[in-house]
């Protein structure tokens, strides 16, 4: 009977997609994070799905595509419908200034409650955790957050700024909150000769170009890049990693509701999520294999923060950085 | 209207019975001037009106902005910069128009050629090639064994980099301005000195250098000029290890802040505008002052003829090609050619997939060479179009006002392509007026900015080739009752139809490579090419970067390929390359 009642569920959200898909059609506008090879799959396959959209998006790193998203909205006329970035943080700053929209209906039956935003206005697609990347020529194969402090990392040290991409906001604040020395850690960095700039991308090029031998960055670059054959390496260290779950979430404004929702429905379904496994992501959704080279989600030990702790320090937290750093 | 007599003297001093817009061409004369007034007058006013604002809301706020320690640190990175590599610039660009135009060797229109495509090539672009060439993953140095081992910094990073690679781009530029020095060295000195027995040392010493010293002058504040607007090198090779520039600080500014940062952004362009500004009026007064009596008379002409000196010549420039321009592309071509950046390219490992497929599978790359092709060409069209009025105008109807109008077409030109870019976001940042639509975030905005920058490229061919017109043709039409309308398109287009073209040509080359007006003002779907090698490059993408920039420099290259076959159609010294090398006539 528990089984009849399933398939018939299934049978009718199958229908429900299918009648729905036919109202979906017309412009759809992303902004994005991802980069610029990913979003396209992902939008290449939602359009696959969906003929009748024309999805259009523009790609930057998540601080950004953000200030240029409200500089839009302010003046009334941002072309974006959806919003698929590093952090919930930054969403949620979004959220609080009204300019998201709820989406109560989304389908989150598959979920873990926990990692979901209440009021539905942002949804996470997916797992990203920042860790230590190493070119595979290096003396040292780093273990742990610490081994950035020592000799041979002198240096050697490139992590992005927290002021570009949003991930990297999010992990200066699990390292400062998680590990023993806080704040400490970074003034240690950056008396080591720590170089910090630019995204995520910056890092990955100069140690997979030799120029620093050791990086903080997101697992799925070097991951990816070592597959292509790129003499790099990545470690999840001892102390744990930091995670963001690059949320996407609908636009207030937007000009194709119907379309906007298929996409968030997308990105969540199964489909959605193998498709972020194949992209070489680890999914959100705990039923999918995560790619080749990641370890299984309960074996990643995470560095846990309060995300509206983090939205209200998120300045000071710069502030803090920049001054360490002796950034603008 | 008010504004176009307030900022233009168009009023005849002499009261005549008809004034001057009632006669023939008046309503050519209107549409033109009220173009140039709309491009290159509105934003600039635009500008300083900001600026004005954030003074009057408070002077100390202003001052405390321009005064705080990371526009002081820009502000000395862009003079340290633009100044070294002006140094560079100067020292190569002279060296090497001097040797193209004393000694006809036998590869110079080759060199010539290649020296002037090494400015052509984006700024971006050169920066990238560097980088590729110079760190511990270089392809060209891994395969030679002399690679500098893991953990070692990129030398191209930082100020050292950053002025090697801007003195070399700019070199070029010098290199044009000096030759068109040196051919107004009236060729009769040279060969007084000559039969007097005088050394070809002293010759280049003595007479020719001291004849040619405003050119000179005037080519070393253009580059400092260039180098103080530069944002593409700045940007690939400054911004990863903290060096900020004034260009790459309002570019941050305007990204990371989005419209709060526009006030400020305003105030550091304004800042930039004043020393450029300064750089491009003292080269204006010293243009001015330069003796038109050589004018006359036969320019400068190949006379240096000693074998060995020539062939050393040759050779030397080559060594500094290879090593400056041929080695750097070369380096950018093999690493497009790997999977992926940080691979060492061989056998094993070449593959052209980033050509072949990675890169269009992006519709962000397919939709930049569209834009970039799109924007650049309508630019060029309109700019053809517009100059051969323009130059028509001005030579003909308002002789008189070519002393106020010439500078205003040329500022937005002059003043670095940041500038430009926020007079423009500024100026469109609320809906227009009457239309009540608005062109900012579209592709429009950079349409109208392209046209402002590079008027001033578009109308110089045009305005040599109809200045030396002779009159008698069309005094003739007129007698025969020819309307203006008649005699432009019947008698005059017919004979400056190659110099429109080579101008509009031109404009099409510099605005399809452009990045640092696009940079400021691109938006979801009007992406050009510039914009995507930047974002690709930030993205961690460096071997996509890599074959993007090949593909653009290789359309750059075809399109001179094409101007040089085509060099018979188009006035001497047209063509940028040619001035570079005069022809011996006797």
């Amino acid at each position: 009977m528990n089984s009849l009642a399933k398939l018939l569920i299934a049978g009718a959200s199958l229908l429900s997609t299918a009648a729905s898909a036919f109202a979906v059609e017309g412009q759809l506008t992303l902004y994005t994070s991802q980069p610029n090879n990913d979003a396209q799959k992902t939008v290449d396959a939602f359009m696959e799905k969906y003929p009748d959209v024309t999805v259009t998006f523009v790609r930057d790193g998540t601080t950004r595509i953000v200030a240029k998203l409200r500089a839009e909205l302010e003046a009334g006329n941002s072309p974006a419908d959806v919003l698929l970035i590093a952090d919930s943080v930054t969403m949620e700053g979004l959220a609080k200034d009204g300019y998201l929209m709820a989406y109560e209906d989304a389908d989150l039956s598959d979920y873990a409650d926990e990692m979901q935003d209440p009021e539905r206005m942002w949804f996470p697609t997916k797992l990203i955790t920042t860790g230590i990347i190493y070119n595979t020529n290096a003396p040292m194969k780093p273990s742990s957050w610490e081994d950035l402090l020592s000799e041979e990392a002198k240096n050697q040290v490139a992590m992005p700024s927290p002021l570009t991409p949003g991930a990297a906001l999010i992990h200066t604040h699990s390292i400062v909150e998680n590990l023993d020395m806080g704040w400490d850690y970074y003034e240690k960095l950056a008396a080591n000769g720590a170089q910090a700039s630019g995204g995520n991308g910056g890092v990955l090029k100069a140690v997979a170009g030799g120029e620093k031998l050791y990086g903080m960055v997101v697992e799925f670059l070097p991951i990816r890049e070592k597959a292509k054959g790129a003499p790099v390496d990545f470690v999840f260290p001892e102390e744990g990693v930091s995670a963001i779950s690059e949320p996407v979430a609908i636009l207030k404004g937007t000009q194709n509701e119907e379309a906007a929702k298929a996409f968030v429905d997308f990105l969540l379904s199964e489909e959605g999520q193998k498709l972020a496994a194949e992209q070489g992501y680890m999914p959100a959704l705990a039923d999918v294999t995560p790619p080749e080279g990641f370890p299984s989600l309960a074996e990643i030990n995470f560095l846990t923060i309060d995300p509206a702790e983090a939205l209200e320090r998120a300045e000071a937290d710069k502030e803090k950085f920049a001054e360490i750093f002796g950034q603008n | 209207m008010a504004f176009l007599t307030d900022t233009l003297p168009l009023r005849p001093r002499r009261r005549r019975a008809d004034s001057w817009y009632e006669m023939e061409g008046g309503t050519i004369s209107l549409v033109v001037i009220g173009a140039v007034a709309i491009l290159c007058v509105v934003p600039m006013l635009q500008l300083l009106l900001a600026a004005g604002r954030v003074m009057q809301d408070g002077m100390p706020r202003a001052l405390e902005l321009l005064a705080s320690a990371s526009v002081l640190r820009a502000t000395g990175n862009s003079l340290i910069i633009a100044g070294g590599s002006t140094v560079l610039a100067m020292v190569l660009g002279v060296a090497v128009a001097l040797i193209l135009t004393c000694i006809e060797l036998r590869t110079r229109r080759l060199l010539g050629f290649l020296f002037v495509l090494s400015l052509m090539v984006a700024p971006q672009v050169s920066a990238l090639a560097f980088k590729t060439l110079a760190g511990p993953s270089s392809p060209i140095l891994n395969t030679l064994g002399i690679a500098p081992p893991p953990g070692t910094p990129n030398p191209m990073l930082g100020f050292g980099g950053i002025m090697l690679v801007m003195g070399l781009h700019h070199a070029p530029l010098v290199a044009l301005t000096v030759a068109a020095g040196l051919a107004r060295v009236p060729k009769s000195l040279v060969e007084a000195a000559m039969l007097d027995g005088a050394s070809t040392w002293t010759i280049i010493r003595w007479i020719i250098l001291p004849v040619a010293r405003l050119y000179l002058l005037s080519a070393a504040l253009l580059a400092f000029v260039a180098g103080v607007g530069n944002f593409g090198i700045p940007a690939l090779l400054g911004l990863p290890v903290g060096v900020t520039t004034l260009p790459t600080m309002v570019y941050r500014q305007l990204a990371s802040f989005g419209r709060g940062g526009i006030e400020n952004a305003a105030l550091v362009s304004m800042l930039i505008a004043i020393i450029a500004g300064a750089a491009v009026i003292a080269s204006a007064w010293v243009m001015a002052r330069r003796d038109v009596r050589t004018d006359g008379e036969r320019g400068l002409e190949p006379f240096i003829e000693n074998v060995a000196v020539m062939r050393i010549c040759e050779w030397a420039l080559w060594l500094i090609f290879a090593f400056a321009i041929i080695l750097p592309l070369a380096s950018l071509l093999a690493t497009a050619l790997v999977p992926a950046y940080g691979v060492t390219l061989n056998f094993a490992t070449i593959t052209f997939s980033q050509f072949t497929d990675t890169l269009w599978d992006q519709a962000l790359v397919r939709r930049a060479f569209a834009n970039s092709l799109i924007f650049s060409g309508s630019a060029a069209v309109i700019l053809a179009v517009l100059s051969l009025f323009l130059a028509y105008i001005v030579d003909r109807r308002l002789a008189r006002a070519r002393i106020a109008i010439m500078p205003i077409v040329e500022m937005p030109y002059a003043l670095p392509g940041v500038v430009v870019a926020i007079a423009c976001i500024l100026l469109f940042v609320n809906p227009l007026p009457i239309l009540g639509i608005s062109i900012y975030g579209t592709g429009w905005i950079i349409l109208f900015a392209y046209l402002a920058s590079f008027l001033a490229i578009a109308v110089k061919p045009v305005m040599a080739a109809v200045s030396s017109l002779e009159r008698g043709v069309e005094e003739a039409a007129i007698l025969d009752g020819a309307s203006v309308a008649d005699r432009l398109t019947r008698i005059i287009l017919p004979i400056v139809l190659p110099s429109v073209v080579a101008g509009g040509l031109m404009a099409f080359l510099i605005a399809f490579n452009e990045l640092t007006i696009s940079a400021l003002l691109w938006s979801a779907g009007t992406e050009t090419l510039g914009v995507a090698l930047l974002n690709l490059e930030d993205a961690g993408l460096g071997a996509e970067a890599a074959a993007l920039a090949v593909v653009a420099t290789g359309v750059v290259a075809g399109l001179m390929g094409v101007l040089e076959a085509a060099h018979r159609f188009f006035p001497e010294n047209a063509l940028p390359w040619h001035q570079l090398c005069p022809r011996k006539t006797s």
